[in-house]
């Protein structure tokens, strides 16, 4: 039951973020399908290089003597012709497997020279039954001219380029010098009656093509290389390989084996291409999870508050987790099927085209069709690694935010939430201390106060509650660098005060009191504008410090973390727009995260000078304080009438005396 | 019903600095009923609150439920009591913006009971109870301070706790909704007689409280 509950909570999570969401499928859909349309380009490969190994020559089955297929020196290592034959009557007498088989053929390679009288060139050489070598070679047709042919035993076949040499063309004559298997020399004259053109430009500079029996006359020789044996289907070699090893199985030192056990050059691409795909797909798949985890993230940074919330009113970590689980895997799984849905539909729509002609390989002299064969297999591989690697990416997101403290989940969202809703995903943030401190500097001075200068100050407070002036007193202060003092002159009904901060710490003084009393800042916090802080309400740097800067839309929000005793709040942010080049918004919050005032500055002109601060109370925010700076004056020397309407007892006038 | 601590100890870290924000405090509630924590912003009341319900930690110090020591409970275990004994109203709601009003109720009784039916049916009840039961299927967003607030008292209800942590409940709501929230409250405490520990500015809060704590930097004042 729960689950379903889970599983709609992951789901409505996912639809809260659209954009992230979005974006996330995208990443996981491209490297799903960059994945497969690699696999389908590798699976294409494979299928042209067996396609083209075991239909243009070589069969997707040989049969010969065991030694034979890796002998260093297989001339010395091949079949008797005599037995090849009886193996091939067996396989022919047998209808089941023969229904399979697309022909058959003896083979036997050999080299000499060929020659016009004009000219010579060397050759190589196969001998092949002219009615097995049309479906052995169904891949490399004769281009110019006719196949050989049972009723022409002195018709060969040879490459374009050879002709080109010899200057022969089609029903011209040339004689074949060859070696005889006992060593001695023979010649024959062949007639030309096809040109073979070829990938490859030095196979067709030196292919000869050639009759099984005329070959066998001309080497005088009752040995074969192998029995070529080519299928209808591919796929159906280990079928035919298994019931054929049973019939070879009769003849002692005879052997079949399958093509892709004897294409070397096919076994060294695969391995080559495997690894590379290995490759590939982890890199595509590294992508992926630092995608997924980066999403993962931000998107927990940003749900703090409901992993607090969850774990406030008792669900384990382990819930919560499979929670992000959940999500991860909605998004994964849609991710991949639409990733492997594009895939295929490429895969599709290329096949339909007839493939991409692409440009002749390497020492190739003739182009081909690029297709894609993406097989289920191959979809379910990539589908699968995907799914699992975005499960692995939520790893270190999910622990990270399970280790954090409940109280810290929720404080944190509510602090950032505050600040950035609704678009804390777009958002930039650094740590740019030093920009933050050119920030900062450019914010102290839209205050009226002079920079670094002794000067006087007067500072007009209205506390105004629900919408009813409440007290309206005007502070005088003084500030020498760290000190201030500020002193109530205009409140004739309420009790006057003074406030005076020192590197010792802070004082207070009431009219009537004895004793100026000692307070720590944390007890100034109040919803109402402090007197302190609008003493001297630049940022000092010295009792704040600048933890981090964000800035969205021209808006750059400025982190001032309490880090002295004096500093009598956790945490100042401010807010500044600096397209306008005006702070926005101070917000003042308690050590332990909650915000307890807000003051928005008042700007009357325009020459960038704050005017005054509307300060609201965050908790009660009809208590609102309204302070005016109504005057700064540079001073040399502090006159002693400035605070003369103070009445202060002796004992305050002598912190002040001693301060200045 | 009693919860005890002593010699509770909290401080946070200011840069170098080390601010004391609970400076070994020891008390014992032990009747149901109304419990405010006053005091200005700063003294400790909410760090009281969130160590006492068991999502913060205290540096030193032991705290007691029904005879039984829960601050050395491990994490999963303290996350059972909070679902089984505590209940949670915060000044903010922190309430799941993608459920809807019973979801966010019901959420807790379904994790606790795996029942999704029974769960539903006792937020239902307790929707009926808030006066929010016509707003049931809405989403958070569609709701006012007010009606949020009860939500959440609805849903810190829901578990049949023994004693509800509020912090702040009242502060983001205006003064004639959070008298109403307030009547709300306070008769379903009387009813199922659960204690309450509310930390707050508002004097009326204050004034229907059957017990009042102040606190000021981070020590308790008295109790009244």
């Amino acid at each position: 039951m729960i689950y379903k509950f889970l599983i709609k909570m992951a789901f409505l999570n996912l639809l809260r973020s659209p954009k992230r969401s979005f974006i996330t499928i995208l990443s996981i859909g491209i490297s799903v399908l960059g994945s497969l349309l690699f696999y389908g380009y590798m699976q294409y490969t494979y299928w042209g290089l067996s396609e083209n190994f075991s239909r243009s020559g070589n069969g997707h089955i040989q049969i010969a003597k065991v030694n034979w297929f890796d002998s260093s020196t297989p001339e010395k290592e091949r079949g008797s012709v005599e037995i090849l034959k009886k193996i091939e009557n067996d396989i022919l007498e047998n209808k089941e497997l023969s229904e399979l088989i697309q022909g058959m053929s003896l083979k036997r390679k050999f080299s000499g020279v060929i020659g016009t009288g004009d000219s010579s060139t060397v050759f190589v050489a196969e001998g092949v039954d002219p009615e097995g070598h049309l479906a052995l070679s169904s891949w490399t047709p004769v281009n110019i001219g006719e196949n050989i042919l049972e009723e022409e035993p002195f018709g060969v076949v040879i490459g374009k380029r050879m002709a080109e040499r010899l200057e022969l063309s089609l029903g011209d004559y040339a004689s074949l010098l060859v070696s005889t298997d006992d060593g001695r020399m023979n010649a024959i004259d062949v007639s030309i009656l096809g040109l073979l053109e070829s990938r490859s430009k030095e196979s067709e500079a030196v292919r000869l093509i050639i009759p099984f029996g005329t070959a066998q006359d001309s080497l005088q020789s009752e040995q074969a290389d192998y029995l070529a044996i080519s299928l209808n289907e591919t796929d159906d070699t280990e079928k035919v390989l298994s019931e054929i090893n049973f019939l070879v199985s009769n003849y002692s030192g005879y052997a079949a084996k399958p093509w892709h056990e004897v294409a070397d050059f096919y076994l060294g691409v695969k391995n080559l291409n495997d690894r590379l795909f290995i490759v590939f797909l982890s890199i595509l798949l590294l992508v992926s999870v630092l995608a997924m985890s980066n999403t993962l993230y931000m998107s927990i940074m940003e749900r703090h508050d409901e992993i607090g919330i969850l774990r406030s009113i008792g669900i384990l970590r382990g819930f919560i987790s499979s929670l992000f689980v959940q999500e991860t895997f909605l998004l994964s799984i849609v991710g991949a099927f639409i990733g492997a849905t594009f895939a295929l539909s490429i895969g599709g729509v290329i096949d339909l085209m007839g493939g991409i002609p692409m440009p002749p390989p390497p020492g190739a002299s003739k182009g081909y069709n690029l297709k894609l064969f993406i097989d289920w297999h191959g979809v379910l591989i990539v589908m699968l690694v995907a799914i699992i690697s975005s499960a692995l990416a939520c790893i270190f997101p999910i622990r990270s935010a399970g280790k954090t403290k409940i109280i810290d989940l929720l404080l944190k969202t509510a602090f950032f939430l505050f600040i950035f809703t609704p678009y804390v995903a777009q958002s930039s943030t650094s740590d740019l201390k030093g920009d933050g401190s050119q920030v900062l500097s450019t914010i102290n001075s839209s205050f009226p106060y002079p920079k670094d200068k002794s000067f006087l100050a007067e500072v007009e407070f209205l506390n105004i509650v629900d919408g009813k002036e409440k007290k309206r007193v005007v502070y005088r202060s003084i500030s020498q660098d760290y000190k201030k003092i500020a002193v109530a002159v205009s409140d004739p009904k309420g009790q006057r005060m003074a406030v005076l901060r020192t590197e010792k710490g802070v004082w207070i003084q009431k009219e009537g009191g004895r004793l100026p009393l000692r307070i720590s800042p944390a007890g100034r916090l109040v919803g109402e504008a402090s007197i302190g802080d609008v003493l001297d309400v630049r940022f000092n740097g010295r009792d704040y410090e600048i933890t981090q800067m964000n800035s969205k839309s021209g808006i750059i929000t400025l982190d001032l973390k309490g880090v002295s005793k004096d500093a009598s709040y956790g945490t100042i942010q401010l807010l500044y727009d600096s397209k306008q080049r005006r702070l926005k918004k101070i917000r003042y919050h308690t050590i332990s995260g909650k915000i307890i005032k807000i003051g928005e500055p008042i700007y009357k002109d325009d020459d960038d000078l704050i005017d005054g601060l509307n300060v609201i109370d965050a908790i009660n925010s009809s208590n609102q304080t309204k302070v005016t700076f109504l005057g700064v004056k540079v001073i040399e020397a502090n006159p002693d009438s400035f605070f003369s309407r103070g009445k202060l007892n002796r004992s305050t006038k002598k912190i002040i005396k001693e301060s200045l | 019903m009693n919860l005890s601590f002593e010699n509770l100890k909290k401080s946070y870290q200011l840069g170098d600095k080390s601010y004391l924000a609970l400076k070994g405090i020891s008390t014992t509630f032990s009747e149901p009923g109304l419990v405010s924590l006053m005091g200005p912003s700063g003294s400790g009341k909410s760090t009281l609150l969130h160590c006492l319900g068991l999502i913060d930690s205290a540096d030193e110090g032991i705290i007691h439920f029904e005879g039984k020591r829960i601050d050395n409970l491990s994490d999963d275990q303290k996350s059972k009591f909070r679902l089984v004994s505590f209940g949670f109203v915060f000044q903010s709601y922190h309430l799941i913006p993608t459920l809807s009003v019973i979801e966010n109720v019901a959420l807790p009784a379904v994790y606790k009971s795996r029942n999704l039916k029974k769960s539903y049916e006792m937020a239902d009840s307790l929707l009926q109870r808030v006066g929010l039961e016509e707003f049931k299927k809405r989403r958070i967003n569609q709701l006012s301070g007010g009606q949020r607030q009860r939500v959440a008292i609805a849903r810190a209800l829901v578990n049949q706790p023994k004693i509800i942590f509020a912090d702040e409940p009242t502060a983001n709501l205006d003064s004639k909704t959070s008298e109403a929230v307030l009547d709300m409250f306070q008769d379903i405490i009387k009813e199922q007689k659960i204690m309450a520990l509310i930390s707050t500015h508002d004097n009326a809060v204050a004034k229907r409280s059957d017990h009042i704590i102040s606190m000021l930097d981070g020590q308790l004042e008295g109790m009244v």
